[in-house]
């Protein structure tokens, strides 16, 4: 019998390590936030990719208006709201989950929401996407809409890869060059953070801007997506721990956001996870570190009447 | 002469070359292991051993002993790992590619020898790759970093008995996997 230790080692021995030239050290920062801006390249144009393929396909969600968040155990799913009912009609219980919409909509009219209950659609962290892929009948929005666009009768659209679009980002060190840009954003009030150690903007094309905030061992991020110039879209957000303890929080000003946890393990920090979609924008909202009533405040300080 | 880079406030950290050098010099390899099996993409991998360097330099933090300063810096790269994380979009290109697996480089010299170990080191690194995340450290940090369950356990912020179960259940898939050509050292 073989020694899988020894086998491993060896495996693991035989991949090449790049060198790590002290002097580079020095660009580490900077190189850092190329990465961090690759990341938001490869977001933005792997969601312009469905963009296409969904507008292609499906002809009638073009009269896109409102998102739908659905939140299982591997994190957020959104969706326009054809491809969402289109989707739920073949993966949910269709009656609970038009009881669901009644409820948030009528009740909640700034706001549709939806939580799928089934959970494991997808594997946990890394093995996510490759199990979504792999799963005919799970809720696959990417095969969806490449089923439809294949399907579609008309031009074929053009589908790029990710890694070849060229797409403008720009990096904002504080706020008020963010602002400045003339950006439509909401960001709560600075006192909320205490001494913020680190904050980042990234605007990646016309429709994306991440916002990262730290302070201290508290982390912030805030993802806005813009949806107003596409037919139909679908996007998905994976956290590397399972969420749990799913809920709603309604705003001091009405607003409800889907809301879950990530536990954290023993001393990392907990995480507190919340999306809502309104008008034509999406916010995923994460906090790393805080409680749940300092993750509130901060939502209920987040005007978004200004994406009305 | 040191490295000089500026901390999150502005101010102006240095950091004595030789130390700086030796530092990276003895983990880098280690630490990019690890980025790599949590992260399964080079670049990333590349980027986060980077930053926590960068972070190394940076702290004020003293170190009782070599092992504290390992324990930490594996840490800080798989706190740093879970920013990588985040995104969905970036797992779904994430991949370690084929390319990657290629860069493997065989040392028997003869090239039939050389072709089945590449092959079965290509196989056992995607069978270890394709673990559930949660099981990639454990299996990683026993099995190449040869850290005992309690070590992993204070690294990864666990229970020793998690960390137990997690190696039970991983090799548990390993062997379904594998087959069960392989043996597995207990813990």
């Amino acid at each position: 019998m073989k020694s899988f230790k020894k086998e491993y080692r060896q495996a693991m021995d035989a991949i090449q390590t790049p060198q790590f030239d002290p002097e580079k050290m020095k660009n580490a920062e900077k190189r850092y936030k190329k990465a961090v801006i690759r990341q938001w390249v490869t977001v933005a144009a792997s969601a312009a990719v469905l963009f296409v393929l969904c507008s292609a396909g499906s002809q009638a969600a073009k009269n896109y208006s409102k998102s739908f968040i659905f939140a299982d155990e591997n994190g957020f799913r959104t969706a326009d709201e054809q491809t969402a009912l289109d989707q739920a009609a073949s993966s949910y219980d269709e009656d609970a989950m038009m009881e669901t919409m009644s409820e948030d909509v009528e009740d909640m009219p700034m706001l549709t929401a939806l939580e799928g209950d089934e959970g494991a659609v997808y594997d946990e962290g890394a093995d996510a996407q490759a199990k979504l892929a792999d799963e005919s009948d799970s809720g696959n929005f990417y095969e969806e809409c490449q089923q439809q666009a294949a399907e579609y009768d008309g031009d074929d659209p053009e589908i790029t890869d990710g890694e070849g679009m060229e797409i403008a980002t720009v990096q904002y060190n504080s706020r008020k060059d963010l602002l400045a840009s003339g950006i439509t954003c909401s960001l709560p009030d600075r006192y909320l953070f205490g001494e913020i150690t680190r904050e980042r903007y990234y605007v990646v094309g016309d429709d994306y801007l991440m916002v990262d905030i730290e302070s201290g061992d508290k982390t912030f991020y805030m993802d806005q997506s813009y949806f107003g110039n596409s037919s139909g879209h679908a996007t998905s957000t994976v956290y590397g721990e399972k969420l749990t303890n799913k809920r709603n929080y309604v705003t001091k000003d009405g607003y409800l956001y889907v809301v879950a946890d990530t536990p954290g393990e023993e001393d990392s920090p907990n995480g507190i996870h919340a999306a809502i979609s309104v008008g034509d924008y999406e916010l995923i909202v994460d906090f790393y570190g805080y409680s749940e009533k300092e993750a509130f405040e901060v939502l209920d300080h987040l005007d978004l009447s200004v994406y009305q | 002469m040191g490295y000089s880079i500026c901390d999150n406030k502005g101010k102006v950290k240095t950091m004595d070359k030789g130390q700086a050098g030796k530092t990276i010099e003895a983990y880098g390899a280690m630490l990019y292991k690890i980025a790599l099996v949590r992260l399964k993409n080079t670049d990333d991998a590349e980027d986060v051993v980077q930053e926590v360097f960068c972070q190394y330099i940076k702290s004020d933090k003293t170190f009782d002993s070599d092992e504290h300063e390992k324990a930490w810096l594996i840490k800080v790269t798989l706190n740093a790992c879970k920013r990588f994380y985040r995104l969905a979009w970036n797992r779904h290109k994430g991949e370690i590619s084929e390319e990657d697996f290629l860069k493997i480089e065989a040392d028997s010299g003869h090239p039939e020898t050389e072709c089945l170990q590449k092959e079965t080191e290509r196989k056992i690194l995607q069978a270890v790759l394709e673990l559930p995340l949660k099981y990639r450290d454990v299996i990683h940090l026993f099995y190449y970093e040869e850290m005992s369950v309690k070590e992993i356990a204070e690294v990864l912020h666990r229970q020793e008995s998690t960390v137990t179960s997690q190696l039970t259940r991983a090799r548990g898939i390993l062997k379904k996997n594998l087959g069960e050509e392989y043996q597995f050292e207990e813990f």
